[in-house]
């Protein structure tokens, strides 16, 4: 695979391509614009599919792309992948046809701009991923910001502007202070070795003083925590995916959550490998907080989306965890955990998106017994909610487990936290499913359908991806602790 | 001689065309406007591909007061582009509004020629000259519609500041001849160097710097500009918030960084204070704002301040120039952008725009709302837009040289104008229309200023997605 073929380039230009392809089609003809969205989409998995083959585990990056840019300030155009970015890459491309299939079925209203706009995200997204220029990384890192933006605020709900400016606005202020971080960091480098870059790679070999490394940490963990989101900064989440589409939470909870952890596994702890271990407990501290504050908000909550909108609050905060352990265990559950999460957290955003299109209706009291007329769906809401909160066999289990692990051997006092969280995880879950799918079917949803065929369709690889993580975790593994080694020696030391 | 008019080449052939114009206006009152704006972006087409060989020779003609160097030529590239942008722009609006046109071509090209006397004198009477060429141009320009009300006052607001602000550099230039005994930068370099900081040179500085600060509109020397903007036509607006800001930038770099480098320890701090104001008191200014151009205006004021960034870091890096000039040559296609663009949507809805009256205007006019979209994030310097890298660059440099609080400042003040700018976008596409759309429905009737706003887009796509041959080209603008 390694020829000349930009296979990197093609995932993240590719759905730009689609979207000009879309401008193209007349605004009539819906069902090509459907079909176009389709391929596209396809046609990045298919490419992301030969990359996962590809790829071999082991350290370094391959698959990288490398033409100058702007080399008055040496920026680069520098794409490549590790066994972090890989997953990531190839979890955005998965959903990328699972949304449209999703949203074929259930949109209607200006579809060119709309899956125009979910090809953008998948863009911004995939780049965010395989950027290996912190230019180029942040380019992609706001890009992304304005079709998220557009999603929310033109097919949301009713408080949509709200919600869209506010997600908008606190990612930029974050964003903002990682600049300006990474321009410390960058004259820094440039002056300590001669060579002015913002080579990824090359600014995480120097290392920087303490108090340097202490302002760029909490320069870049501003724009990284507002991004998982951790508590305090995590109002914008709930606002962000109640009001968005179905698909917008898809790819919001799916994959854009993992652009802050992503951030820290990348910059954070290779970069300040110090400020990171001082500033841990800190870290720990407010990751705590999430999981639990997370997990007791989902439990008071009626509506549905923001039930899980919190469970992801919750979940993320377990992924920090697991950053911040500095071991190794706690390394690999934390990304194995952001794939799990990305996986069943996009399919139960999927399953209300489904009840929803039915009964128009988010309201928990006001569902309950869909067993009866939809079991089809009610068996898999109730298999992602299991997924969710850590059923063994399943991608989610694999995940927490190694995260708690790893939190135990760095902190027991941290570890009893998180298990708090996994009890309550348990505990809004079942609640949720026992209102939802058993019990009385109220009358006027009598006539409710079954899922159809596109819907089990977008449902079907998820479900599978969950069972074999779950059963086999071990290739998901061994691609991962490929990557730790370089991306974490200094800070393990 | 014969070196002396190729190094004047591009400005004697700006005046010919201006005299051509005043001929032909002459001969067709009132006629043929179209046929003066061609001459017009002719001419400052030629004075483009002039410029490289007037920079050949320039350093021995006019005994020293010219400059043609590189800083001189990239600075001039920006002049041209904004006075070319800002005529297509206006060729439509002003034929339809005025009876006359052809004044304002005549107008628009001699406040070029002012501009660029400016960026190229390296005597401080000389620039002086150039400043009052260009600011009398704009004085008649702010009033072209003087029939409204608003534009007489917003040129008289513009004739009374204006006249205070030279005025000031006037008194500031005579303290230094006192002092010194010469106006030219050269001599002042060598009477700065290593000595003693003299009171009445430093004196004359500071009335030289509010006398810029005015004319550039750095606060608390702005408030002019707003109303000023407002009232004036829209596309001499544009023009008024771009040209005058290229070509002061360029004579703030030059007097200061070129001429006293060596006391930049008394004038940075200066130039430093009035940028963290006029970020601040620009952005503040703009978040207040109703009207979509008086928010463009206060918003041109807060990229003063931004651009003040990479003038104080000259100081300490004289290569920061390169920065500034890339953010101008940015600013140009941007701003000019956002004005025609406006200037459309003032025509479609027949009066002043305030952001509400925007509801719904990017779904029926897709081009035209993503046109403007556009602009408006580049503004507020989210990628992939020119405006990215310009304040990218800038910050970078600022950062280098020693003013991260700076720098923070103006990392503040680019959050606050995201807040401005995103209110317009999504207005544009988030609001539900009106009940009501009386639209004026002018297709086709507008296609110079179409050709502008394309220009000004691909430029700003452009110098955003593959800066590199913008970012070489003001790198080589450097202090001769």
């Amino acid at each position: 695979m390694e020829s000349g073929f930009p296979v990197l380039s093609f995932l993240v230009f590719g759905p730009v391509a689609g979207a000009l392809a879309l401008a193209l089609v007349p605004a009539a003809q819906v069902r090509l614009q459907r079909a176009v969205a389709l391929a596209t989409t396809l046609a990045v998995l298919a490419v992301a599919l030969q990359l996962w083959t590809g790829f071999v585990p082991r350290g370094g990056f391959q698959f990288e792309e490398r033409l100058s840019w702007i080399p008055a300030i040496g920026a680069e155009y520098h794409l490549g992948v590790d066994g972090l970015s890989l997953l990531l890459v190839l979890l955005s491309a998965l959903l990328g046809p699972v949304v449209v299939l999703f949203s074929m079925e259930h949109v209607r209203q200006r579809e060119r701009a709309y899956y125009a706009a979910l090809l953008m995200l998948q863009a911004g997204l995939t780049g965010v991923f395989v950027a290996l220029d912190f230019v180029l990384f942040y380019i992609f890192w706001e890009a992304m910001l304005i079709p998220m933006f557009l999603l929310i605020g033109i097919w949301g709900g009713p408080r949509r502007i709200y919600a869209s400016v506010k997600f908008f606005l606190y990612t930029l202020v974050g964003s903002l202070l990682m600049l300006a971080a990474a321009i410390a960091v960058y004259w820094h480098h440039g002056s300590r070795t001669g060579v002015y870059t913002f080579d990824i790679v090359q600014l995480a070999q120097t290392s920087y003083p303490g108090s340097l490394q202490f302002w760029a940490f909490l320069g870049f963990f501003a724009a990284f925590a507002v991004k998982v989101p951790l508590v305090p900064v995590h109002t914008w989440l709930p606002d962000a995916h109640v009001e968005a589409p179905t698909a917008g939470s898809v790819v919001l909870a799916g994959v854009l959550l993992k652009m802050g952890t992503y951030g820290l596994m990348r910059f954070s702890l290779p970069l300040f490998p110090d400020a990171s271990r001082e500033l841990a407990p800190f870290v720990l501290t407010l990751a705590v907080i999430g999981i639990i504050y997370g997990a007791v908000l989902a439990l008071a909550q009626d509506d549905l989306k923001k039930l899980i909108a919190y469970s992801s609050i919750s979940h993320l905060g377990f992924v920090v965890a697991g950053i911040f352990s500095f071991d190794p265990r706690g390394e690999a559950g934390a990304v194995l955990q952001m794939i799990g999460h990305g996986l069943i957290t996009g399919a139960l955003f999927l399953c209300v998106g489904m009840v929803y299109e039915r009964t128009h209706q988010r309201s928990i009291p006001k569902l309950g017994g869909l067993a009866h007329r939809l079991p089809v769906y009610a068996t898999l809401l109730a298999f992602f909610a299991l997924a969710s909160l850590g059923l063994p066999g399943l991608a989610g289990f694999v995940g927490e487990f190694l995260i708690l692990i790893g939190v135990f051997a760095a902190s027991p006092a941290f570890a009893v936290g998180t298990a708090v969280g996994i009890v309550l995880g348990a505990a809004y879950l079942l609640w949720m499913l026992q209102r939802v799918i058993f019990g009385t079917l109220p009358e006027q949803y009598a006539g409710l359908g079954d899922l159809t065929a596109l819907e089990l369709l977008a449902l079907a690889p998820l479900v599978a991806l969950t069972i074999w993580i779950g059963v086999a975790p071990r290739p998901f593994l061994a691609v991962i602790e490929s990557a730790l080694p370089a991306l974490l020696s200094r800070a393990w030391q | 001689m014969n070196g002396m008019a190729t190094a004047l080449a591009p400005e004697l052939l700006l005046l010919a065309a201006a005299l051509l114009v005043t001929a032909l206006e002459s001969i067709w009152p009132s006629k043929g406007l179209r046929l003066k704006a061609a001459v017009g972006l002719a001419a400052l087409a030629g004075a483009f591909f002039l410029l490289p060989g007037a920079a050949s020779v320039a350093p021995d003609a006019l005994a020293g007061m010219w400059a043609g160097d590189a800083l001189a030529t990239v600075f001039k590239v920006a002049v041209l582009v904004a006075a070319a942008l800002s005529l297509l722009i206006a060729v439509e609006e002003i034929g339809a509004r005025s009876r006359a046109g052809g004044e304002y071509v005549i107008l628009l090209l001699l406040a070029a020629v002012g501009m660029m006397v400016m960026i190229s004198g390296t005597d401080l009477v000389l620039i002086f000259l150039g400043i009052e060429l260009m600011a009398v141009s704009f004085y008649v320009l702010a009033g072209f519609t003087w029939f409204r009300e608003t534009s007489a006052e917003g040129a008289l607001k513009y004739v009374i500041t204006g006249l205070f602000a030279s005025a000031l550099l006037l008194y500031g230039l005579s303290l230094v001849y006192g002092a010194t005994g010469s106006t030219s930068l050269g001599a002042l370099a060598g009477v700065g160097r290593g000595g003693e900081a003299d009171a009445l040179v430093l004196a004359g500085l500071a009335f030289l710097a509010c006398g810029l600060a005015f004319k550039m509109g750095a606060a608390p020397f702005q408030m002019w500009m707003p109303d000023v903007l407002e009232g004036a036509p829209t596309p001499v607006a544009g023009y008024l918030a771009v040209g005058p800001k290229i070509a002061v930038m360029g004579v703030a770099a030059r007097v200061f960084a070129g001429g006293f480098p060596d006391w930049f320890q008394l004038w940075g701090p200066v130039w430093w204070s009035l940028a963290a104001l006029t970020i601040l008191w620009g952005n503040l200014a703009a978040l207040a704002q109703e009207s979509v151009k008086r928010m463009l205006a206060y918003s041109s004021v807060a990229h003063v301040g931004y651009l003040l960034v990479a003038v104080v870091a000259t100081g300490r890096n004289p290569a920061a120039t390169g920065p500034l000039a890339f953010y101008l040559l940015a600013y140009a296609f941007m701003n000019l952008g956002a004005f025609g663009t406006l200037l459309w949507f003032e025509r479609a809805t027949g009066a002043e725009v305030t952001w509400r009256d925007l509801a719904g205007f990017g779904r029926r006019r897709p081009a035209m709302g993503a046109f403007f979209a556009l602009f408006l994030l580049s503004l507020a310097g989210i990628p992939p837009t020119a405006g990215f890298p310009a304040k990218f660059w800038i910050f970078l440099e600022g950062w280098q040289a020693g003013y991260g609080g700076l720098v923070l400042v103006a990392l503040l003040g680019s959050a606050i104008g995201a807040y401005y700018y995103l209110r317009v976008v999504y207005a544009l596409y988030l609001l539900p229309e009106p009940e009501t759309t009386a639209e004026v429905e002018r297709r086709g009737e507008f296609s110079w200023l179409a050709y502008a706003v394309v220009l000004a887009a691909v430029g700003t796509l452009v110098a955003g997605v593959v800066p590199s041959f913008f970012v070489e080209l003001a790198s080589r603008a450097i202090l001769g």
